[in-house]
Order: structure tokens, then C-alpha cells, then sequence
């Protein structure tokens, strides 16, 4: 069998992207419990910040955090061995919510907002913008589209529907996390 | 290498050996899966998996979750060493013609 430059180009071409494919459906396999997982706690604690005065909005977040830190740790203890990432993702990705979390406490601390709507935007466009550039940088398509619809349809109600931002947000930002980790199911 | 690999070279068992190769050292890749990320029918997926497995190149794995069967194929230390090769053999018609 002789192969020409023209097939051999072809055919590490067609490897090229299966392999490509084939890591980012196993990055989506990881990922996508943690989605659904947080996605659900975001929709709970943005619905109980539409409901409760913003005085008690730390209580409200205080054990979906708690719980979601737990939460994200037994997943990471349960999932199949090929399922878990290299070598400390778990450990890299609570770093990188740490930092996430620090960097918007800073922000807040410095520019110290009037009202209470930038409390209730700012996390959602940083996690839009996280995933954006997650799914860039690393190549994983579905990341940056859920990343664009989170940090777009937050604007979008934050320019149209002020008054209603908490459950705006409720809907887009968890319950976009929640539809995006049940998108990242599929193959 | 001498010549391509005529088993790893046909379009869906290259693809095949791709994913596998790419998933290697986790539990194997469900059926459905793979056919989803190879881009096969059942009825393709299964008959290339078989000439694979026949050539030492993949391990399949059946069992049940439930009381659903499941089979789960992953590639050999045979077949990686073979896909590698065919993939360098691949390469090398590239420099040469560049050369």
C-alpha cells in the first residue's frame, strides 16, 4: 500500500481532531457534574437573595458554599479513575475558585458599590468570563459558549430588567450552569 | 517502520485508535461513546473493533451496570506502540516529500 504526502496529511489531520475531540468530550465528562452542582446552588441562592433583605444574603450564601465545596470534593473522590483530571485538578480548581472568590471580595472592598445590584451581577460576569477564557485558552468549545451565554444574558438583564436581577440572575447564571453541565453530558 | 500498518490505516479503525489512544490509561471508552467521537453506525464500530481486537491492538471489556450491558474498548500496549509508529510512518511521508 503506498500513501501519497497528500493521505498522509490527511490522515494526521483526521487524527489531529479525534484526538482533539475525544479530550474535550473527557474535559466536559470531568466537568460537567461540578456545572450541574453549582449551577443548582447558584439558582438557590440567587432566587433566596430575590426574597431575603441583602443584610442576610451572606447567610443565604454561607451553606450553599459549604456545601458546594463538599459537594465538588465528593465528586472529585467518586469520579472513575481517567475521570478525575491529571493529578490535582480537584486541588487547582478550588485554588482557582479561591482566587476567583478573593478577586471579587477585593473588587468589592476597593470600588465598594453603591446598591446592592453590582453584589448580584459582578460574580455572574466573572464566571461568564472565566469560562469564556477556560474554554478558549483550553480549547473546549461548549466552555466558552456557556461562558458568552452566562456573561451576555447577565447584561442583558442587568441593562433591562434592574429590578428583577436576582431571579434574573437565578435563572441565567445557575440555571445556565445547570442546562451547560447537562450539555456537556453529550457527546 | 518499513510501510504503513494496513490495520490501523483504514479510515474508522484510524479514527478508532485515535480516540482510544487519546482516552489511554483511563477505563476504557463506552461503546456509544466511541461511536459518537468516531463518528460510526453499530453495526461499523463493532466490525472494525473486532479486526482491532483480533490484531492484539484494542481489549474489550463487556459488562453490566444494572442490568444494562455495557462494552468498553481501550487500546493494548500493542496497539499504542503500533499506532505510534503508523503515525511516525505518517510524518516521515510528510518530511520527505517537504525535504
Amino acid at each position: 500500500m503506498a500513501i501519497s504526502p497528500t493521505q498522509a496529511a490527511a490522515a494526521l489531520d483526521e487524527i489531529e481532531a479525534t484526538e482533539q475531540r475525544t479530550r474535550a468530550a473527557g474535559g466536559y465528562a470531568i466537568a460537567s457534574p461540578y456545572l450541574i452542582l453549582w449551577g443548582v446552588l447558584w439558582t438557590i441562592g440567587y432566587a433566596g437573595c430575590a426574597f431575603a433583605p441583602p443584610a442576610r444574603w451572606g447567610l443565604v450564601w454561607l451553606p450553599l458554599v459549604l456545601i458546594g465545596a463538599g459537594g465538588s470534593a465528593w465528586l472529585g473522590g467518586r469520579a472513575p479513575k481517567g475521570r478525575r483530571g491529571e493529578g490535582g485538578a480537584l486541588a487547582r480548581s478550588m485554588a482557582m475558585a479561591a482566587a476567583i472568590g478573593a478577586f471579587i471580595g477585593a473588587v468589592y472592598y476597593v470600588f465598594r458599590p453603591a446598591g446592592t445590584l453590582p453584589y448580584l451581577v459582578f460574580p455572574a460576569l466573572i464566571v461568564g468570563l472565566v469560562y469564556t477564557l477556560a474554554g478558549t485558552v483550553a480549547r473546549l468549545p461548549r466552555f466558552a459558549w456557556i461562558g458568552v451565554a452566562i456573561f451576555v444574558l447577565t447584561m442583558a438583564g442587568y441593562v433591562a430588567l434592574p429590578d428583577w436581577m436576582a431571579l434574573w440572575t437565578a435563572a441565567v447564571a445557575g440555571g445556565g450552569l445547570v442546562l451547560g453541565g447537562l450539555w456537556l453530558r453529550r457527546v | 517502520m518499513d510501510g504503513p500498518d494496513e490495520i490501523i490505516h483504514q479510515s474508522l479503525r484510524l479514527r478508532i485508535m485515535a480516540a482510544l489512544h487519546a482516552a489511554r490509561g483511563g477505563e476504557g471508552v463506552e461503546f456509544n461513546r466511541l461511536r459518537a467521537l468516531v463518528g460510526a453506525t453499530d453495526g461499523n464500530l463493532g466490525s472494525h473493533l473486532t479486526t482491532l481486537a483480533g490484531a492484539g491492538y484494542v481489549s474489550l471489556e463487556k459488562d453490566f451496570v444494572g442490568k444494562k450491558p455495557r462494552t468498553r474498548a481501550s487500546i493494548s500496549a500493542d496497539g499504542a506502540r503500533a499506532f505510534r509508529a503508523h503515525t511516525d510512518y505518517l510524518r516521515g511521508i510528510l518530511d520527505s516529500a517537504e525535504g
